[in-house]
């Protein structure tokens, strides 16, 4: 018995010298940079991001890889397999020392016998910090028979990863569309297609679950904006339909027969609107700018759509409006596909007011499946626009901005044109972007292995801390009908509405 | 009571801490050696009942899949000599097991031979019922064994259990990780003598708890909670079913007053004699079950499927008057082997065709089910982002099967994207038995990626650069584009074809016809199209001498004697269908006149009254 403890002694502080070494000093100077996966190098990185856990592609016995800065921190972490798993802690520390100046990764690889040193690598560590959690849509990249579905939140700070509403516990349904109001975590909204479907809202610990077709809009609420300080979400209403390539480069198109612009007051469990966002062109994607007072959106004017069909282009719309008096003011185009050439969507206004970052692609705008879509800004206050230096081959899509306004979130398919994956790029007070990156994750195999899309990843300032288990409570309750208010609206114009609301649904908005 | 008395132990001997220690130390090891593939299970379907996910296993072109596969499939053929050989193979087993632990048999009967009948159970609930039930089996059983046979030393017997978990996932995924558990764990619980077996006990469920936790959401738990969450979804997951009934007769069958009986009976000699007789009479049961209840289509499906994988087609073909008709997937696989063995053209209705288009491609009514097999049939037609498309579908409710890895590795592959083929490539390289092929074919490609799809793509690939929308209810659009790719495609034109004759479309099929001459693959106009023809020309009212295309007379007279038998029994009480069926089953007009619904059938029975 003895033996076998002394064997196995032995063994076990093999197995942990092998585990922790210091840097190399000694061996084969190499030129050219080491392949990595994620290639996290030459970044510009938040101060509290995550480690960003990296794999070496390189053939070797074993790896040192050495984190240091100008600070005291410096750390080495060896690995057999090139898979670089970084100390949360010490990580943590050497960011906070390096903040404003670079951080040096220096990797050793032993070959025949031999250290070989890769040059250094650096990223900047800004201080800009990013907001701590993003929430996205986990779903099997399938686009009929998808299977498993969740509204998902992780940390950005650490791997932390928590579902806050999973479709296994609803039946298998359609879950999308997760906004929150100014990035507050406790102000959420999803929508759920098929039973149990409805709206769900959560707002200033008050819960409403809706239905928010009524007889007088073409369909239910489809994509949410969430006015950053007044009890209003600005919501799309769409006929949507999808189809499939068999051939070509792209998965899919996503296209609207009729497309309207809503606003919902939750106060008073209110819709309204206006002949100017609810006409017979294809108003759509609407997007609050930061002080509330504009709504951007996207639009097609009636006559192209009837020119071009289903491959539609849409023009960036603003509008101004009053939330005290809800007087509307007169649509501009700030941005005509006309002049481009190319269909422009997913418009978000940077809580600074100063941009918007869209995207532009050959035609529609649910640009996810299509490899042509690309990430634009416009500075707003010379209405200039740029493509970003943060595009691949791949569909770049959804983005969203981080509270600060420095940093952005996207959709990106560059990993294999199938997966979606949240890319992070630091953006300046000049709107100059950097290298984008990957969300860092524990394993960073992960990224290649898991068959999932992480799709529409929005930044929110905190935890989502409602439990799953009180949305599922909430949503089998019998949902809300929302009323439709009409008198200040030219009932007419309303795209797809040919009766009068029923009269008992008075306006609450009726001037007196 | 048992944490308490755990814990007692624990401080009691430093030594059983140390094998605790070595137990965990064991797991996180492996654990990290194995990650990704752990990381898997909580993607994969629980206990993967579903037929796909064992089909696919079948796709191993070499090592010991494929190898006990196909000793199985001989059972299948003979099910009486197949269970008995099973039986024999069994007792074998549980004479060896009950020589080499004589010292612990006393403890209970819950061992290798309590097993079967509930995996005979288990097999009955799935859908190709036998193949893949056998080999989880007979693996779990003699890694079982192999575990017990450390059974003094619990600390190596914990390496064992995890190791064997660790390989039983690898080569059979997880139903086979989980029944090995399972059987460990139920054993050990039923028979616990002392807490250092219930401890034990404590540390595999720990295994269980820490891979959950590992994996941070959809543990095993909330799936088994989930349960309960959704009566409407159990069927989903029968495997949580499967282990209610274990647990639950495995202690009743501690609780029995017979189990003491046992106990009573059975010392000395005649403890030896009841170990010897018990597993027989349980075996003996088993038969019964397996005779009685195998149904036999399914076991011709799981055959279909295997002699498909192996593109074994003319064996595929001679099922086709085993089966029944109300097979969607077994009436697809014939009409694949129809077209690979080229007789499509010449004996489409030497097949069943009662499904119809619908047995020819399945993107009509897409299913979970289908989804694999559609993929199948575009790979084969050269249709490869189809093929590609479908495969990403079915991933969605079963990931990480090694069949639809290379299928999504091998279409991105010939479609030019070596990036996504890589990816794919990697994973499948997880794969013990997949490993050597996806390394070799990864190295090829980071080489020369431009060569090695040359080298690997076949002749009929089909990549449309134009966008097309996928036709779901229209798939002969699709056809038609492949053909236009390659209008030598004839697996893509016979399949048109085929689908317009189905669907009794005769003006389409008219259409088309010209590419039987130009295409040059036949040297005389197919016997299914001259009886096609024959409708046509019958349903236009031409003349013979303004015929475009000859019919033989051997068909001509048979059409006559079709429609002569039909005139001269027009009155009879027999079933018309009865009569014609010895003559005329295998033909277009038999199929048209009673099997498809359309107004082709009406037309023809107009014609003759």
């Amino acid at each position: 018995m003895r033996k076998n403890i002394s064997i196995l002694s032995i063994v076990l502080l093999g197995i942990l010298s092998a585990c922790s070494s210091g840097p190399v000093k000694n061996g084969v100077r190499e030129n050219k940079m080491p392949v990595l996966y994620p290639d996290y190098t030459s970044l510009e990185i938040p101060v509290n991001i995550a480690p960003l856990n990296f794999i070496i592609q390189e053939d070797a016995r074993k790896f040192n890889v050495t984190f240091s800065g100008k600070g005291k921190q410096s750390f080495t972490v060896s690995s057999w397999s090139g898979k670089i798993s970084i100390p949360i802690r010490k990580w943590k520390e050497l960011l906070n020392e390096n903040t404003g100046d670079s951080i040096s990764i220096d990797i050793a690889a032993r070959k025949d016998n031999q250290w070989i040193i890769y040059p250094t690598i650096k990223n900047f560590v800004s201080a800009d910090s990013i907001d701590p959690y993003i929430v996205y849509r986990r779903i099997n990249p399938a686009l009929v028979l998808w299977n498993d579905m969740a509204i998902v939140q992780r940390s950005t700070e650490t791997f932390d990863e928590s579902a806050i509403l999973e479709n296994r516990n609803t039946n298998g349904n359609c879950m999308h569309c997760h906004t929150f109001q100014n990035h507050n975590p406790k102000n959420m909204l999803l929508h759920l297609r098929t039973p149990p479907g409805g709206t769900f809202i959560k707002s200033n610990d008050s819960v409403r679950w809706l239905e928010t077709k009524t007889p007088n809009t073409i369909a239910s609420f489809a994509y949410p904006s969430w006015h950053p300080t007044k009890p209003y979400i600005a919501f799309s209403t769409n006929i949507i339909h999808q189809l499939m390539y068999s051939s070509g480069d792209r998965l899919n198109y996503v296209y609207d027969d009729k497309s309207d612009i809503m606003i919902y007051d939750i106060d008073k469990n209110l819709v309204f609107t206006s002949p100017k966002i609810a006409s017979e062109d294809l108003e759509n994607l609407p997007n609050w700018s930061a002080d509330g007072k504009y709504l951007y959106y996207i639009n097609c004017p009636a006559e192209r759509k009837k020119e071009l069909g289903k491959l539609v282009k849409y023009d960036l719309m603003r509008i101004s409006f009053d939330a005290d008096t809800h007087q509307w003011g007169k649509p501009e185009v700030l941005l005509s596909a006309d002049t481009t050439g190319l269909s422009i969507t997913f418009p978000e206004a940077s809580p600074d007011g100063r941009f918007i970052v869209f995207c532009m692609a050959d035609y529609g705008y649910f640009t996810i499946g299509n490899n042509s879509s690309d990430l634009y800004i416009m500075d707003l206050k010379d209405m200039s626009y740029r493509k970003l230096n943060v595009n691949s081959d791949q569909t770049e899509s959804f983005h969203n901005w981080s509270l600060n306004s420095r940093w952005i979130v996207f959709a990106s398919k560059r990993e294999d044109g199938i997966i979606t994956l949240p890319y992070f790029s630091h953006i300046d007070a000049n709107g100059k972007e950097s290298r984008p990156f990957v969300l860092p994750a524990k394993d960073p195999e992960s990224l290649i292995t898991r068959f999932y899309n992480y799709n529409r990843p929005v930044f929110i300032s905190g935890k989502v801390t409602i439990p799953q288990d009180e949305i599922l409570y909430d949503i089998s309750r019998p949902t809300q009908k929302v009323i439709f208010d009409t008198l200040n609206v030219a009932m007419d114009s309303l795209f797809g509405n040919k009766s009068l609301p029923n009269q008992d649904e008075s306006s609450m908005y009726k001037k007196k | 009571m048992l944490l308490f008395q755990t814990s007692k132990v624990f401080l009691k001997s430093w030594q059983k801490l140390l094998y605790l220690f070595f137990a965990i130390f064991a797991f996180y090891l492996i654990y990290l050696v194995y990650e990704p593939q752990l990381l898997y299970l909580n993607l994969q379907p629980f206990f993967g009942f579903d037929s796909a996910f064992y089909e696919y296993h079948f796709d191993f072109k070499s090592g010991i899949i494929s190898l006990l596969s196909q000793f199985f499939l001989q059972f299948l053929y003979f099910p009486f000599a197949g269970t008995s050989l099973i039986i024999f193979l069994l007792v074998l087993l549980a004479l060896v097991y009950r020589r080499i632990l004589r010292k612990s048999i006393e403890a209970g009967y819950v061992g290798i031979e309590f097993i079967v009948p509930l995996f005979i159970l288990y097999q009955l609930k799935s859908y190709s019922v036998g193949l893949d039930s056998l080999i989880v089996l007979l693996f779990s059983g003699i890694l079982y064994l192999l575990a017990d046979f450390a059974k003094l030393n619990t600390y190596v017997k914990a390496v064992y259990i995890i190791l064997a978990v660790q390989l039983a996932y690898l080569l059979f995924g997880i139903p086979a990780a989980f029944v090995l558990l399972l059987i460990y764990l139920m054993d050990e619980w039923v028979n616990i003598k002392s807490v250092r077996d219930a401890a034990f006990s404590f540390i595999v469920l720990a295994y269980f708890a820490g891979l959950s936790y590992g994996l941070k959401d959809l543990n095993i738990f909330q799936k088994l909670n989930s349960q309960f969450s959704f009566t409407d979804s159990s069927y989903q997951y029968p495997g949580f079913w499967f282990i209610c009934i274990f647990i639950a007769v495995a202690f009743l069958l501690k609780l029995l007053p017979l189990s003491h009986l046992f106990k009573k009976f059975g010392e000395g000699r005649k403890q030896v004699l009841l170990n010897l007789i018990f597993p027989v009479f349980l075996l003996a049961g088993c038969n019964l079950f397996y005779k009685t209840l195998f149904i036999n289509k399914d076991k011709y499906k799981s055959e279909i499927d295997f002699l498909v994988e192996r593109q074994e087609w003319d064996k595929v073909l001679e099922f086709k008057d085993k089966l029944g008709l109300d097979d969607r997937i077994a009436i697809f696989q014939m009409n694949r082997a129809l077209s690979e063995t080229g007789r499509m053209s010449e004996d489409l209705f030497s097949v069943p065709q009662d499904w119809g288009e619908y047995g020819l491609m399945m993107t009509k009514e897409i299913s979970q089910i289908t989804l694999p097999y559609e993929s199948d049939l575009c790979f084969d037609l050269g249709y490869m982002k189809a093929a590609k498309y479908w495969m990403l579908e079915y991933q969605s409710y079963t990931p990480y099967t090694p069949g639809s890895l290379k299928r999504l590795a091998l279409s991105s592959l010939f479609l030019g994207e070596y990036r996504t083929a890589s990816k794919y490539l990697l994973i499948l390289s997880k794969s013990i038995v997949y490993k050597k092929y996806a390394l070799g074919l990864l190295k090829d490609l980071k080489k020369d990626p431009d060569f090695t799809r040359q080298k690997l793509s076949p002749e009929n690939l089909a990549i449309i650069r134009e966008e097309n929308v996928m036709n779901l209810k229209s798939p002969d659009l699709d056809l038609i584009d492949v053909l236009k790719n390659n209008p030598s495609n004839k697996m893509a034109f016979e399949y048109l074809m085929s689908y317009y004759i189905l669907r009794g479309e005769l003006e389409n099929f008219y259409h088309y016809l010209p590419l039987v001459k130009s295409s040059g693959y036949y040297k005389k106009m197919p016997k299914t199209y001259e009886e096609v023809l024959l409708v046509y020309y019958q349903n236009s009212n031409s003349p013979a001498d303004t015929w475009e295309y000859s019919v033989t007379k051997e068909t001509r007279d048979r059409f006559e004697a079709f429609k002569n038998t039909i005139r001269s029994n027009r009155d009879s009480k027999v079933n018309m269908k009865d009569i014609l069926r010895p003559g005329f089953h295998d033909t277009f007009w038999y199929y048209i006149y009673f099997e498809n619904p359309t107004s082709m059938a009406d037309k023809i029975k107009k014609k003759d009254s």
